[in-house]
């Protein structure tokens, strides 16, 4: 459990958007399931924790949602990313790499 | 801004919102569930994983809602919601919290929309701060009036205004071809007053500065009402030939509706055409002036203008050189300036029941706060902040306030429906309206949420502040502290002090106002009547000519058909306005200001009779030979007590000085009679009188006193004056009854005005005692408990609480005894034949005071001595 870090403040939007821009529409599950896939269970979620950030990127217009059907026919609301969703998801990637790479270096200069 | 507006509508649909949540939660946990048993667990293991996989469902939702609309907006609906509940719970309590606020809310309301009617609603005229009036200093022949040589020098050079005009009221005998002459209220205006006042008119045109001339055809303005009333608002009217006080006139235009400039005007004529305009003298007349500012031109500046214009203007007269010259904005001119100290006394006194209002409901509160200290403790407990919890409380009190102002305003509405009544026909200018309209009530909506928080505050600081462990471990003594009960006391005393003082003042202004109603309805008041002439200045300037109309009408009165009688005086009585300078040697000095006064009021043959009088002692005019008749004088009682204390006054001389026109020589007369009393003054009661015959001083008004009924004399007198003058139409047919009324409407107001902020004051007051006691009964149930379990006896209960209330009563009449004879001395000067400090009214007044308060108190103290003393040691 220990090696399972926190989710850094913030990037859990990020992680949401580039899920959606990589696969299209996705309920909340989905987009769960895909992030804890691609951590390789190096990630703690707490699945719930999505919502709220969902709530968030759909405030800001980022990503839209709507009702669907899942594919074991259950009702859930999907969600996708918006054409400025897109824009904000590169300007934020750019962003991020560029921090990776800062953070990465002042480590390095032991 | 996006994220903004969608979050407000978020709170709008917060339910619809929690739903889809709570669908979405259970969607994902139901799929959860699904790959769970897919992978080889039980349901109920599914059930139990899905569950720990998604975290907590509750902690979810709650981030989610604190995510999706604003926190504060949120939490102050949950308040509010909690707040009407808690309205609602307690009906009571809350009736009580409302009464008491709307009473003061309903006096402050009133006199802020008073105040703000009169003086700070804007002018219904384009940049209306542009527009002032100009004037001198005040003087006993020109009022604050200019002369008109003054103006016209003004005009001539007008550098600070954009335009400049003067005007002068009179009425205006109107009469045409097809209908009766009428008497309407008009002005005589300079073409400058409509641009001054940038007004158009309806139909046809304005005066233009050709229409000014001496010598022009003659033309007039008139007003809408006149309009549609009398010309059943035909267009064509406009080019139309009517007489205007017997001479031909144009109509060349027909102002807008409601436009009836400066107060119920309904003619307007060219300055040239004011009689009297073309003689040389015409110079010296008094005129009204009004400007507008040039654009970037002070008030402040174009005074100095003028003034500098009027010191060094050669042809005037030093005295009116030297005379300060006067700029106001327009609306001041009626009003004077918005921060005269009679009103904002009155705020001030409204703001202090209000405050006291304030005070009481804070008590209420904090009692109430003792019973709810569990309350507060169960919400701290539960984790709600300090700030939070003073909120809530002041949500509560503000809510309380709002209720309080929607019943404030309601009395507000009486009140200034009432008084608008009162003064409408006393000449205010036609801007003036008694009404609410929005920013009004977005003050009085303020001073409710400040009233809120002025009486929530200090119980919710101290409620929040309960002790937690005290309280919920049952020992707490939960109350105010000492300090806060010395302030209501303080309060309190104050208050009885201000309720004295109050009820003092009100008394003596009751009883002055039943002294003159009776005085004047000692006369059959329904049967008297009275009619008016105006005389106009051509055809009538000289005292002869009205002294020919005098005589013939007389002669017909003598003889008229359906009346019983009637006669000629220059004023109705009850509104006499002249006066004159009393000197009872024949030394007159130069300088007569401050020589003391006395009504003035010419009457006709048989007017006592008429009124159903008699001349008390002496002889009457009638009596006297026509030579010694003309220079004769009957006075009053009141002028004997003040000019002829000692001597008999009949045969005595008196010289009479017009201090309107101080140039004039001094009448000389002989008192023939004393007469009887009789009101003559506008406002106050019973002020020394001259009477002198109406044979000698016609006047330009003409007043026909008339006993009988009007459906019989009426038209036969119309039709009686029509032959003496066809132009000359009677007016303003009114019975002595409502002369009467109108007359005494300063009594009325102080008498009413006084009296219910009085009774107010005095609920206040029993009602701020009764929660006093009640507050500190519910504190000291413990202590009553032992007392009693110790072996005390009710009475001795009861005399705890009652020795306090004692205290406070007995300190708050004395400090309100000094200041209700204080306060009375400087008040007699309104009052007519009362004491205002009547020894046995105040001690009346002590007493009715201490009784109603201390049977207030009576209640919760005998309450708190029939407790059971087992339950009360149980209590809390």
């Amino acid at each position: 459990m220990s090696q399972n870090s926190e989710i850094p403040y913030g990037t859990l939007d990020l992680m949401v958007l580039k899920t959606l821009a990589a696969l299209g529409s996705l309920h909340g599950y989905g987009i769960a399931r895909r992030i804890e896939q691609v951590a390789e269970g190096a990630l703690a979620l707490n699945q719930g924790t999505i919502y709220p950030a969902l709530l968030r990127l759909e405030q800001k217009r980022w990503i839209t949602s709507e009702w669907g059907t899942s594919e074991n026919n259950r009702r859930a609301r999907f969600y996708s990313i918006t054409a400025s969703g897109k824009r904000h998801l590169s300007a934020e990637s750019d962003s991020w790499a560029r921090t990776v790479a800062i953070v990465n270096r002042l480590l390095a200069t032991e | 801004m996006r994220a903004f507006l969608s979050r407000l509508v978020d709170v709008v649909f917060r339910g619809s919102r929690d739903k889809r949540l709570s669908e979405e939660v259970q969607a994902h946990l139901d799929l959860l569930i699904d790959d769970f048993i897919a992978s080889g667990l039980s349901p109920d293991e599914a059930r139990l994983a899905a569950r720990k996989a998604f975290g907590g469902v509750e902690q979810v939702k709650h981030v989610y809602r604190d995510q999706r609309g604003f926190r504060p907006l949120d939490e102050f609906i949950q308040d509010l919601r909690y707040a009407l509940r808690l309205i609602a719970r307690d009906p009571w309590f809350t009736a009580a919290n409302v009464t008491t606020l709307a009473l003061g809310i309903g006096v402050c309301s009133t006199m802020i929309a008073l105040i703000y009617s009169m003086n700070f609603r804007g002018l219904p005229f384009d940049s209306p701060h542009e527009i002032v009036a100009v004037g001198g200093e005040p003087t006993p022949g020109l009022g604050s009036q200019l002369p008109f040589q003054v103006f016209d020098a003004f005009r001539q050079s007008t550098g600070s205004f954009s335009a400049l005009s003067a005007e002068v009221d009179a009425p205006v005998n109107l009469g045409d071809a097809e209908h009766g002459t009428e008497q309407f209220a008009g002005t005589f205006v300079s073409p400058g007053t409509f641009a001054v006042l940038r007004v158009q008119p309806t139909v046809g045109r304005v005066f233009h500065a050709d229409d000014d001339r001496s010598g022009a055809p003659a033309v007039i303005i008139i007003g809408y009402r006149l309009w549609t009333d009398r010309y059943g608002a035909d267009p064509n009217v406009v080019g139309r030939t009517v007489r205007v006080n017997s001479q031909p006139a144009t109509v060349i235009g027909v102002m807008p509706e409601g436009f009836t400039y400066p107060i119920d005007q309904q003619v307007w004529r060219p300055l040239s055409a004011l009689p009297g305009m073309d003689a040389p003298t015409a110079g010296r007349r008094g005129v009204r002036i009004i400007g507008r500012l040039a654009e970037g031109v002070s008030v402040e500046g174009a005074r100095a203008r003028l003034a500098a214009m009027v010191t060094a203007f050669d042809a005037l007269p030093e005295a009116d050189r030297k005379r300060r010259t006067i700029v106001t904005p327009l609306n001041e001119t009626y009003f004077g300036k918005p921060t005269q100290p009679v009103p904002m006394m009155m705020l001030a006194a409204v703001l202090v029941v209000l405050l006291i209002a304030c005070s009481h409901a804070a008590s209420l509160q904090l009692a109430r706060a003792a019973a709810r200290a569990r309350e507060m403790c169960m919400r701290a407990a539960l984790g709600a902040g300090r700030g939070r919890m003073v909120r809530q409380l002041l949500v509560e009190s503000v809510v309380t306030a709002l209720l309080a102002g929607v019943l404030g305003i309601g009395i507000a509405l009486i009140f200034v429906r009432m008084f608008a009544n009162e003064v409408t026909s006393f000449g205010m200018p036609y801007w003036t309206r008694f009404t609410f309209d929005f920013p009004l009530i977005a003050v009085i909506v303020g001073l409710c949420v400040a009233t809120g928080v002025a009486f929530g505050l200090l119980p919710a600081l101290h409620a929040s502040r309960a002790n937690l462990t005290d309280v919920l471990n049952q020992g707490g003594r939960s109350g105010s502290s000492p300090r806060a009960q010395r302030t209501t006391n303080v309060l309190l005393i104050g208050e009885l002090a201000l309720t004295m003082i109050l009820l003092s003042s009100a008394s003596g202004f009751v009883r002055s106002a039943d002294i003159v109603y009776r005085a004047d309805h000692s006369l059959d008041l329904s049967r008297l009547w009275e009619f008016r002439i105006a005389l106009p200045a051509r055809g009538y300037a000289s005292v002869d000519e009205r002294r020919a109309f005098a005589r013939a009408l007389d002669e017909r009165l003598a003889a008229a058909p359906g009346m019983e009688s009637a006669a000629l005086a220059t004023a109705a009585p009850f509104k006499a306005r002249d006066s004159r300078a009393i000197f009872t040697n024949g030394d007159v000095p130069v300088d007569r200001r401050g020589a003391p006064t006395a009504s003035f009021v010419p009457i006709g043959e048989r007017y006592f009779e008429t009124l159903g009088l008699r001349v008390m002692r002496g002889q009457r005019f009638a009596d006297l030979e026509p030579g010694a008749r003309a220079a004769a004088a009957l006075v009053n009682e009141r002028f004997v007590e003040r000019f002829s204390p000692d001597a008999d006054p009949i045969g005595r001389e008196l010289f009479l000085v017009n201090e309107r026109a101080p140039d004039a020589p001094p009448q000389r007369v002989r008192i023939v009679g004393i007469a009887p009393p009789l009101r003559q003054e506008v406002s106050s009661g019973h002020t020394p009188v001259v009477y002198v015959p109406y044979d000698t001083y016609p006047g330009a008004i003409v007043s026909l006193i008339i006993r009988g009924r009007p459906e019989q004399f009426a038209e036969a007198l119309r039709q009686e004056v029509r032959r003496i003058d066809p132009d000359l139409p009677l007016f303003n047919l009114q019975s002595l009854e409502s002369v009467s009324y109108k007359s005494r409407w300063i009594q009325r107001i102080t008498s009413t005005g006084f009296s219910v902020v009085a009774i107010i004051s005095t609920l206040l007051s029993a009602f701020g005692l009764y929660s006093l006691t009640a507050y500190a009964a519910a504190q000291r149930t413990q202590e009553i408990g032992v007392r009693m379990a110790l072996g005390a006896q009710r009475m001795q209960v009861s005399w705890l609480f009652l020795q306090r209330t004692l205290r406070t009563v007995a300190i708050g009449l004395a400090i309100g005894l000094g200041g209700a004879v204080a306060l009375g001395n400087v008040l007699q000067g309104a009052m007519v034949d009362v004491r205002a400090n009547h020894p046995l009214a105040l001690a009346g007044i002590a007493a009715l005071l201490a009784a109603v308060t201390l049977a207030a108190s009576v209640i919760p103290a005998r309450r708190a001595s029939r407790l059971d003393p087992v339950a009360a040691l149980r209590q809390d």
